[in-house]
C-alpha cells in the first residue's frame, strides 16, 4: 500500500445532511430493530456475517443506502429481502437465503468461494469440455524431441505455393491486347502464354522509345501483368515485366502506378526471384523520403546489410538521406544532379519542397541581400527564369539591381509560410495527451 | 512448501478466500519455483481434477488445472498449445472478474504477462511469413480487454477498484504494440485514459509510472515532440530504482539521444555509470562538445547498427550541427574579431579531418545561421561571415531545433 495516498469518500453535502437526520435512526445496534420485516432482519444478518472485514465500512454504508431507499420509496415490507443481493464487499454477492438461483449452483460449488462468473448455460458447458479435456489429457512426461519445431497449420497452407487448382495456361497469340478488370474467371482464349507475352514486351519497350505514348503503354502493361496473375507465373520474367513498367512510370512521375509495381516487387523479390533488387530498394528510400515517412525510412536502414549500403543507387539514396536530414542543400542538389537510374525523377517529386526549404535558410542567413547566381547554381534550378518563377510562386520575388541579387529579408515572410505549408501533417493527429 | 500437491492446493484456496493477491500471482506464474515441482512429480491434470474441485471453489479449480497442463504443455515445447490454455484461463478470469477489486490485480498483471510470453514462444514456433505475429496480435487483444476491465471499473470503492490496474497492464499493452510495431494502437489506449478518471499517475505506485512514463516517452520520440519526450523520460529514470540498472539502461538509450538533439549534454560521470551506455555515448558526447566533427561522424558510424536498431540514429544524426557549431566557436575564440573570412572556417574544418569545398563551407555556416545555433550574417560576394557583437554563439540548449 505504499506510495499512494486514496483520498476519501466524499459525500456531497445535501446527501450528508439528509443522511445525518435520517440515518440517526438507524444506528448498527438499530438495524435489527422489530419494525423491520423478518425477511429484512435475516438480510441484514447475512450481510454481516458474509462481509470481508475489510470492508465493513463499506458494506455497512450500503446497507444503510439500500434500507433509507426501500423506506422512502415504502417498499420496506414488499420487497423480498430473500432475494436482494449481498452488497459488495461481502465474500459473494448471492443471498444465501435466496432459492431462485440455486439451480444454477453445480453441486460441487463451495460457498465460501467467491463465484462471480454468472453461471449461465454456456458457462457451464465450457466448464464441462474442460473437465473432459483435463481428465484425458493421455501425453507421457516426455518431452517431445523436435529437429524443428512443429507447425501447426492455420487453416489452408500457411505459406508457399498455393494450391496449382485452377490455373489455366493461356492459348491466345494475340500481341497487343488493353486491359479489361476481370469479373469472373478469365478465358484461356483471351490469356497470353509467356512466350507470347515476351514478344509482347519486346514490341511494348520499342513502341515506348518510337511513341512515348504514356497512356497506351500503361495500359498494355496492366494487361501483360494481368495474364501473368492469372497464370499464376512468378519468375525473373515477372520481376522484369514490372520493374520496365515501374521505370516508365517514374518516367513519368505516375506515383500510383510506381508504388504497385514496387508492392509487387518487393514480394517477388522475398520469394528469392532474381531483379535489380538494389536498384529498386534505392527508389524505395527516395520514395519514403518524398513522403517524409521516418519510421519506415528507420526501418529500411535497419534491414540494410553492407552489402547494400555499397551499392552505389543505395548508397546514393543513403547520403541524399543524409543531406536532408543537416539540412546540407549544397550537397542534396549535387546528388540530385548525379541520381542513378530513375531516382533523378523521383527526386523530382520533392524537388520544389527541398528547393524552398533551401531559400529559406540561404534567406535568413546571407543579408542584405544574395546573389541569384549562386542560388541558380546551388539549388540546381539552370536558368535564372526557373529561380524567378519558383520565387514567383511563394511570394518571394523582391529582385535588386535588375535581378542580380535577391533581397534575402523582404523574400522571407512568403518562404517560412510555404515551408509550414509543406510541414508533414500526420492525418491520424499527434498524440494528443 | 509445495512439495504435497494437496498442500499447494489448499495454499492457492487460502490465497483465494483471505483475497491474498500477491502470493496467489506467484503460485500460478509460470516463473515460480512450484513450476519445477509440478514437473518433478510428473503432476498431470487429470490426476489433479477431482482433488482440485474438492478443495478450490469455481474459478479457481479450473484455473490451477489449465495453469498445471500448461507447465506440461510448456515443458514439452508444444507453445501453441500452452498458449491456448493460457489464453482460456485468462479469458476465464476475465468472465469472472467483476466480483474481484484491487486485490486479484497482481494476479491478473501475472497471467497477462505470461499470455504474452507464451504468444511469443508460440509465433516463434509457428514461424509463419504471411502472419509472423498472429499469437502476439490475439494476446495483444485478450490484455487490452483486460484493460478495460480495469478502467472501466465501476465500483465506487476508491480504495479497493481495479482502476489501481490500469497504468501496469498499460505498460504491458504498450511493450506488445511496440514489439509488434503497431505503436499507433498506443493512441487509443491513451484516448481512454484521458476520458476517464482516473487517479492522478502520482498516486499510483512508482513502478508503474516509470514503466508507463518509459513508453509515453517513446512514443513521443516517435512523433518528434522531444521536448514532451524529454519530459517523460527524464520523469521516468528518476523515479527508476538505482537497483533496477536494466531499467535504468532501456531509459537512457532514449533520454539520451533526445538530451542530445536538445543540446543537452549528459555528463562524463552519468555516462560512466554504465559500461554499455559509455561505449556508445560517449565518443558522440565528446565529440559534440569538443567540435571534432569528424569524431562524430566516426562516432555515427561505429554506433550505426545499435542506434539504428533502436531507432535513434536520425534524430542523434541531427545533433552534428551543434559538433560544427562549436567548432566554429572556437575558431571564433581564436580569431577574436567579428568579421571572419568563410576560407578560415574551411581551413578549421580541414584541419578536423573532413574534406569540404567552399561551397559546402558556405552552405553549413548559412544553416547554422538559420537554425539560430550563429548569430550573424553571410556576405557571399566577399565570402565573410559578420558575427552578431552580442552572444554570436547561443547556448546549444537554448535553441529549440527545427
Amino acid at each position: 500500500m505504499s506510495g499512494f495516498q486514496p483520498s476519501y469518500v466524499a459525500v456531497g453535502p445535501k446527501k450528508a445532511k439528509r443522511a445525518r437526520i435520517r440515518l440517526g435512526q438507524f444506528e448498527t445496534d438499530e438495524l435489527d430493530d422489530k419494525s423491520f420485516p423478518a425477511d429484512l432482519r435475516e438480510y441484514v444478518k447475512s450481510v454481516y456475517q458474509y462481509c470481508l472485514p475489510d470492508k465493513r465500512k463499506f458494506v455497512e454504508a450500503e446497507l444503510k443506502s439500500t434500507i433509507q431507499n426501500a423506506i422512502e420509496d415504502a417498499s420496506l415490507y414488499s420487497t423480498d429481502w430473500n432475494e436482494v443481493p449481498l452488497p459488495s464487499g461481502c465474500t459473494s454477492k448471492v443471498n444465501p437465503k435466496s432459492t431462485k438461483s440455486k439451480s444454477f449452483n453445480t453441486p460441487k460449488v463451495k460457498n465460501a468461494g467467491i463465484f462471480g462468473i454468472k453461471e449461465t448455460a454456456t458457462e457451464l458447458s465450457k466448464r464441462e469440455s474442460r473437465q473432459l479435456r483435463f481428465q484425458s489429457s493421455p501425453k507421457p512426461n516426455t518431452p517431445v524431441s523436435r529437429p524443428k519445431p512443429v507447425k501447426r497449420t492455420l487453416g489452408q497452407g500457411d505459406d508457399d505455393d498455393e494450391s496449382n487448382v485452377g490455373v489455366i495456361v493461356g492459348t491466345s497469340t494475340a500481341l497487343e491486347k488493353s486491359y479489361l478488370r476481370l469479373t469472373s474467371a478469365a478465358d484461356p482464349a483471351m490469356v497470353r502464354p509467356v512466350h507470347i507475352l515476351k514478344k509482347t514486351l519486346n514490341l511494348l519497350k520499342k513502341k515506348w522509345r518510337q511513341e512515348e505514348n504514356y497512356s497506351y503503354i500503361c495500359d498494355q502493361f496492366k494487361s501483360v501483368r494481368q495474364d501473368l496473375t492469372v497464370q499464376r507465373i512468378q519468375n525473373d520474367f515477372t520481376v522484369q515485366v514490372y520493374e520496365i513498367h515501374a521505370r516508365i512510370a517514374l518516367e513519368k512521375g505516375d506515383l500510383g502506378e510506381y508504388n504497385q509495381c514496387q508492392t509487387q516487387l518487393r514480394e517477388l523479390y522475398k520469394k528469392g526471384i532474381p531483379g535489380r533488387e538494389n536498384e529498386f530498394i534505392a527508389y524505395r528510400l527516395l520514395y519514403l523520403l518524398y513522403a517524409q515517412n521516418h519510421a519506415d525510412i528507420n526501418a529500411l536502414m535497419r534491414t540494410l546489410t553492407p552489402e547494400r549500403k555499397s551499392d552505389p543507387a543505395i548508397a546514393h539514396a543513403l547520403m541524399v538521406r543524409s543531406s536532408m536530414a543537416t539540412g546540407n542543400y549544397h550537397r542534396f542538389f549535387k546528388l540530385y544532379l548525379q541520381a542513378p537510374n530513375m531516382g533523378g525523377y523521383l527526386m523530382d517529386k520533392f524537388m520544389e519542397r527541398e528547393r524552398i526549404i533551401a531559400l529559406r535558410a540561404i534567406c535568413k542567413a546571407f543579408r542584405p541581400m544574395v546573389e541569384t547566381s549562386y542560388i541558380i547554381q546551388e539549388l540546381a534550378l539552370g536558368t535564372q527564369l526557373a529561380l524567378f518563377e519558383v520565387l514567383k510562386g511563394h511570394k518571394a520575388f523582391f529582385p535588386v539591381n535588375g535581378g542580380t541579387h535577391l533581397d534575402t529579408k523582404a523574400a522571407m515572410p512568403g518562404l517560412t509560410e510555404s515551408t509550414n505549408k509543406y510541414a508533414k501533417v500526420d492525418i491520424k493527429g499527434p498524440l494528443s495527451i | 512448501m509445495k512439495s504435497s500437491i494437496p498442500v499447494y492446493l489448499e495454499t492457492v484456496a487460502n490465497a483465494a478466500a483471505n483475497c491474498r493477491g500477491k502470493q496467489l500471482a506467484s503460485l500460478t506464474s509460470l516463473s515460480d519455483s512450484h513450476v519445477d515441482n509440478i514437473l518433478e512429480h510428473n503432476v498431470q491434470p487429470a490426476g489433479l481434477v477431482n482433488i482440485a474441485r474438492n478443495k478450490l471453489s469455481f474459478p479457481w479449480d479450473d484455473i490451477l488445472l489449465l495453469h498445471v497442463g500448461i507447465i506440461q504443455d510448456r515443458d514439452r515445447g508444444d507453445y501453441q498449445q500452452a498458449y491456448e490454455d493460457q489464453k482460456e484461463l485468462v479469458q476465464l478470469f476475465q468472465r469472472a472478474i467483476n466480483s474481484y477489486d484491487k486485490w486479484c490485480l497482481p494476479f491478473l498483471y501475472e497471467i497477462n504477462k505470461d499470455l504474452r510470453d507464451l504468444a511469443i514462444q508460440a509465433d516463434k514456433d509457428l514461424a509463419s511469413e504471411r502472419n509472423p505475429n498472429r499469437y502476439l496480435e490475439e494476446a495483444a487483444n485478450v490484455i487490452s480487454k483486460t484493460f478495460t476491465y480495469c478502467i472501466t471499473d465501476r465500483s465506487l470503492d476508491k480504495i479497493g477498484t481495479r482502476k489501481w490496474g490500469t497504468y501496469q497492464i498499460i505498460s504491458l499493452l504498450f511493450k506488445t504494440y511496440f514489439k509488434l510495431k503497431q505503436q499507433n494502437l498506443c493512441r487509443n489506449v491513451l484516448r481512454a485514459v484521458k476520458a476517464s478518471d482516473l487517479f492522478p499517475l502520482e498516486r499510483y505506485p512508482k513502478a508503474h509510472r516509470v514503466a508507463y512514463r518509459y513508453y509515453l516517452g517513446r512514443l513521443y520520440f516517435l512523433e518528434e515532440q522531444y521536448i514532451k519526450a524529454e519530459q517523460e523520460l527524464s520523469l521516468a529514470f528518476r523515479e527508476c530504482s538505482t537497483r533496477n540498472a536494466h531499467n535504468k539502461r532501456l531509459i537512457l538509450h532514449y533520454l539520451l539521444p533526445t538530451r542530445i538533439y536538445l543540446g543537452k549534454l549528459p555528463t562524463k560521470r552519468l555516462l560512466n555509470r554504465y559500461k554499455s551506455i559509455s561505449s556508445l555515448y560517449l565518443p558522440l558526447v565528446t565529440a559534440i562538445r569538443e567540435g571534432n566533427v569528424r569524431a562524430f561522424d566516426m562516432a555515427m558510424e561505429s554506433g550505426y547498427t545499435e542506434l539504428v536498431n533502436r531507432g535513434t540514429f536520425l534524430t542523434i544524426e541531427k545533433s552534428r550541427s551543434i559538433a560544427i557549431r562549436t567548432l566554429c566557436r572556437r575558431v571564433y575564440a581564436i580569431v577574436n574579431s567579428t568579421r571572419i573570412s568563410m576560407d578560415t572556417f574551411k581551413q578549421a574544418l580541414e584541419f578536423a579531418g573532413l574534406e569540404v569545398d567552399m561551397e559546402e563551407v558556405e552552405c553549413m555556416l548559412a544553416v547554422l545561421i538559420f537554425k539560430g545555433y550563429i548569430k550573424g550574417y553571410l556576405s557571399h560576394e566577399k565570402q565573410f561571415v559578420v558575427l552578431s557583437a552580442k552572444d554570436p554563439f547561443p547556448v546549444p540548449s537554448s535553441i529549440v531545433p527545427t
